[in-house]
């Protein structure tokens, strides 16, 4: 649920980057994390395990100025991919408004990937949510293996529901196509936003 | 819930005085309202050393994990937690259906004196969030445009 504050002239949104274990979610937020110039940063929250495993969620405030006469304030967050940590992977989906499916592209993890996209959309139905309704795009992370799936064939499996979404190729351990994809997404967000708004004034 | 919400100036306002309030009563340090989701609405008091953000999402997250506790052994839901440290206490409570308040204080006042006056602020804040929480869609504000 995105909030508009008049009095402090903020908007926030939150943005959660979902997807199987180990497809790289944590590891979007730190490089975007290490990307902030140092008197912008704030601290990256991680609650994780001794393995470095999300066990509920990381969480990395950002600010920007994406629209005019407000400061926009993106929360980021990341829910556990393990299969076994869906309860608290759901809690994290509470309010969201916009996703990043990040996808592994190693072949033998391609029912991992379709699984975890299901169990997305479960979850969000508990929270009466439909995917036609939430901005989200796709990130074919883990280019760099190998044994990288085609981009064609992750479409195939992934990208079908009736609305085609954006799908971004990445290499979140360099960086490749992590802001590329946070853009996408925040603007996707924010114009859907600001157009429910105007939409409302006209009525 | 809402999709979005819309705070005013004249709420903010109010949100923000009944918090002090209730730190000059409870004799309380800091005091914060957020949502559910760890949204931050207001931070009043002490806040030097103090990341409000991070307390927020943290305490929002412990809240939910509790209430799904709650759940798994059938009970309703907790609407109180408490966490006693060495010099200084956290307060978690519900505010309404959807908010909550963080109150931290140091062991020169009491958990008796916090509850009551947190039990009573929740009550204000929860009148003024009902309002916000149920605006139609409609916003007071133009259009904003989205920089290029
Ligand atoms: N080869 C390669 N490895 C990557 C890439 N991105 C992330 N990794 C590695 O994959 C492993 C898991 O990354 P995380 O970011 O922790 O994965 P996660 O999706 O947060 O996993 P959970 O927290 O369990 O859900 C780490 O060892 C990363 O270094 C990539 O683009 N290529
Ligand atoms: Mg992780």
């Amino acid at each position: 649920m995105s909030t508009v504050n008049f009095a402090t002239r903020e908007i926030t949104c939150k943005i959660v980057y979902y997807g199987p274990g180990l497809s790289g979610k944590t590891t979007n937020l730190l490089f975007i994390h290490k990307k902030i110039p140092a008197k912008h940063r704030s601290d990256m929250v991680s609650l994780a395990t001794d393995g470095d495993r999300t066990l509920f969620f990381d969480f990395l405030p950002l600010v920007t100025h994406a629209v005019k006469g407000f400061t926009t304030k993106f929360q980021l967050y990341t829910v556990p991919g393990q299969v076994f940590y869906n309860a608290t992977r759901k809690l994290v989906l509470q309010g969201v408004d916009g996703i990043v499916f990040v996808a592994d592209s190693a072949w033998n993890r391609m029912n991992d990937n379709h699984e975890s996209f299901i169990n997305m959309k479960e979850n969000l139905e508990d929270y009466e949510v439909t995917l036609e309704e939430i901005p989200y795009v796709l990130q074919f992370n883990k280019r760099d293996l190998p044994d990288a799936a085609p981009v064609d064939y992750m479409n195939n499996l992934l990208n079908r529901e009736k609305q085609r979404v954006p799908g971004f190729e990445s290499i979140a351990v360099r960086g490749t196509g992590v802001f590329e994809t946070l853009n996408a997404i925040s603007r996707m967000v924010l114009v859907k936003l600001i157009n429910e708004l105007s939409a409302n004034k006209e009525n | 819930m809402p999709r979005h919400r819309f705070i005013t100036l004249e709420e903010q306002k109010q949100i923000d005085e009944l918090l002090r309030e209730l730190l000059k009563n409870s004799d309380a340090k800091t005091a914060l309202l957020l949502d559910q989701g760890g949204f931050l609405m207001s931070v009043q008091g002490f806040t030097e050393h103090l990341d409000p953000q991070t307390i927020a999402v943290l305490a929002a997250g412990s809240f939910a994990t509790t209430r799904e506790l709650a759940k798994l052994i059938g009970e309703e839901g907790f609407t109180v937690m408490f966490h006693q440290g060495r010099r200084d206490n956290i307060h978690i409570s519900a505010v309404g259906k959807d908010a909550l308040m963080v109150i931290i204080f140091e062991n020169t006042t009491t958990i008796g004196m916090v509850r009551l006056f947190a039990r009573d602020t929740a009550k204000k804040l929860d009148a003024i969030l009902d309002v916000i929480n149920n605006r139609k869609a409609q916003s007071p504000m133009g259009n904003i445009p989205v920089q290029q």
